[in-house]
């Protein structure tokens, strides 16, 4: 946040009306884009209604921000204007209904090509196994405003606290924290090499490295992960061992 | 781990989603180079996430623009007329930034608690003889703020405590369960800079799968 709106925060904190108009201003722009993702979606022409709905949403966002968090009021506010335009109207809700629907749709489909293809299907693949158009996939994604890790809000309650992102796999949570603890060569050579499905010599070009090193320090690097993970699996042995 | 099973899960990493965090922390360039890097690895391959990318970019670049319209200020003026003057309120219950990130940082946390249970128990690791109140798992989160540890009692129950030197978590409610057991936790303040809670588990609860645990945020 800038000291300019920092300063903002602090005269609205204060009473200060000329503030919370600014703020409002300020942000207005995000619910002319958030409104104009989902008349999109819906097919509509005219958004004016949304962004007046979307406008008393970003109203609730500014009273109830609290600036002293470590969260953006980008992030904190899109909810509520989200909120506020779906649950407008029964035009609304039943839009935002039909669009968590084919979000669920699509999760489900690529949910279950990734498993499939060991890999992640593209949106031509998605739309073929759920029988959408890839606009209509691309304005769902567009007007629900999610990420696909967390859960997709209920239909019933699009509060801001019903975002809490999912939980990954623990083993992924393990892994992703093991290779955050090998250095940035050896975690580069990781990644290059089973994330992005580089070749040994590829991975040297883009290092500047031989393709034996690349292949050593692939070879040291599992060996620390295995290690990593193995202390994680059994921390009460190390602790014996480290005391003896 | 086997070596098969780590370059399996490695594989797999890069099938994973990115979080709403995740993109967001990328979209503001506030990542180290090796989770940045794993991170557009998963993005080259995935529609949906790079998709999420795309919006966030462009709401940056609204905001960053700033484009305000004779209509919108006259818009802003009459819904602030509508609804009247509002002071601004200290942090609310229920729907406040602040639940909502101690929600999810507690969260975070429990998951990784909970996996690194899982995985220290997955292979029934409670079995045989355990000196009284000898301690059998500990974990702490990466930043030290919750820790939490398992001792075995003289009469084979198992205590788990918890503690925190975040008192932004007093009185967070814990659905806790595991086996049969299903208790509710507050933790509550044991120090001025502390709060806690502990579960006892009996061995009888403790039949069948320990590593079946879960925690849950009430």
């Amino acid at each position: 946040m800038t000291e300019e709106e920092l300063s903002l925060w602090e005269r609205y904190g204060r009473g200060d009306e000329a503030a919370r108009k600014e703020l409002l201003l300020s942000y207005l722009p995000l619910v002319e884009v958030l409104s104009k993702r989902i008349a999109r979606a819906a097919g509509w022409t005219n958004r004016e209604d949304l962004k007046h709905d979307g406008v008393i949403g970003l109203m609730k966002a500014v009273k109830k921000f609290d600036v002293g968090r470590q969260v953006s009021f980008k992030t904190f506010a899109k909810p509520y204007i989200l909120g506020a335009i779906f649950d407008s109207s029964d035009l609304t809700r039943d839009l935002a209904r039909r669009q968590e629907e084919i979000c669920r749709r699509v999760r489900d489909a690529e949910a279950e090509l990734t498993k499939s293809l060991q890999r992640n299907p593209t949106i031509e693949e998605v739309a073929r196994k759920t029988g959408l158009a890839i606009e209509q996939i691309e304005n769902a994604i567009d007007a629900m405003g999610i990420a696909f890790a967390g859960p997709l809000p209920d239909a019933q309650d699009r509060s801001a606290t019903n975002r809490v992102e999912a939980a990954q796999t623990e083993t992924t949570i393990l892994v992703q924290d093991a290779i955050s603890k090998l250095n940035e060569r050896e975690a580069l050579v990781i990644i290059c090499y089973y994330l992005e499905d580089q070749s040994a010599q590829e991975i040297a070009d883009r290092l500047g490295l031989t393709a034996s090193n690349v292949t050593k320090i692939r070879q040291r690097a599992l060996h620390k992960l295995r290690e990593l993970l193995s202390d994680k699996r059994r921390p009460r042995d190390e602790d014996r061992r480290s005391g003896e | 781990m086997k070596t098969d099973d780590l370059e399996n899960e490695l594989r797999n990493l890069k099938l994973v989603h990115l979080t709403e965090g995740e993109l967001v922390a990328y979209c503001d360039q506030k990542l180290d180079p090796i989770r940045r890097a794993r991170i557009e690895a998963h993005l080259k391959q995935c529609f949906i996430c790079e998709r999420q990318l795309l919006l966030l970019r462009e709401e940056n670049a609204v905001l960053s623009q700033g484009v305000i319209t004779a209509e919108d200020v006259a818009l802003v003026e009459q819904l602030i007329e509508q609804t009247g003057p509002t002071q601004k309120l200290p942090a609310q219950p229920a729907e406040t930034a602040t639940e909502i990130t101690e929600r999810e940082r507690l969260g975070d946390y429990l998951r990784q608690l909970i996996a690194s249970w899982r995985i220290c128990f997955g292979q029934g690791a409670l079995r045989g003889e355990r000196d009284q109140g000898e301690e059998v798992w500990r974990w702490q989160s990466e930043d030290g703020k919750l820790q939490a540890y398992a001792t075995m009692e003289k009469n084979a129950d198992l205590t788990i405590h918890f503690s925190a030197n975040e008192m932004d978590f007093e009185g967070a409610r814990l659905h806790f369960r595991l086996g049969a057991l299903s208790e509710e936790l507050t933790l509550q303040q044991i120090s001025e800079i502390e709060v806690g809670a502990q579960v006892s588990v009996p061995w009888q609860y403790r039949q069948g799968n320990i590593a079946d645990i879960t925690i849950e945020i009430a």
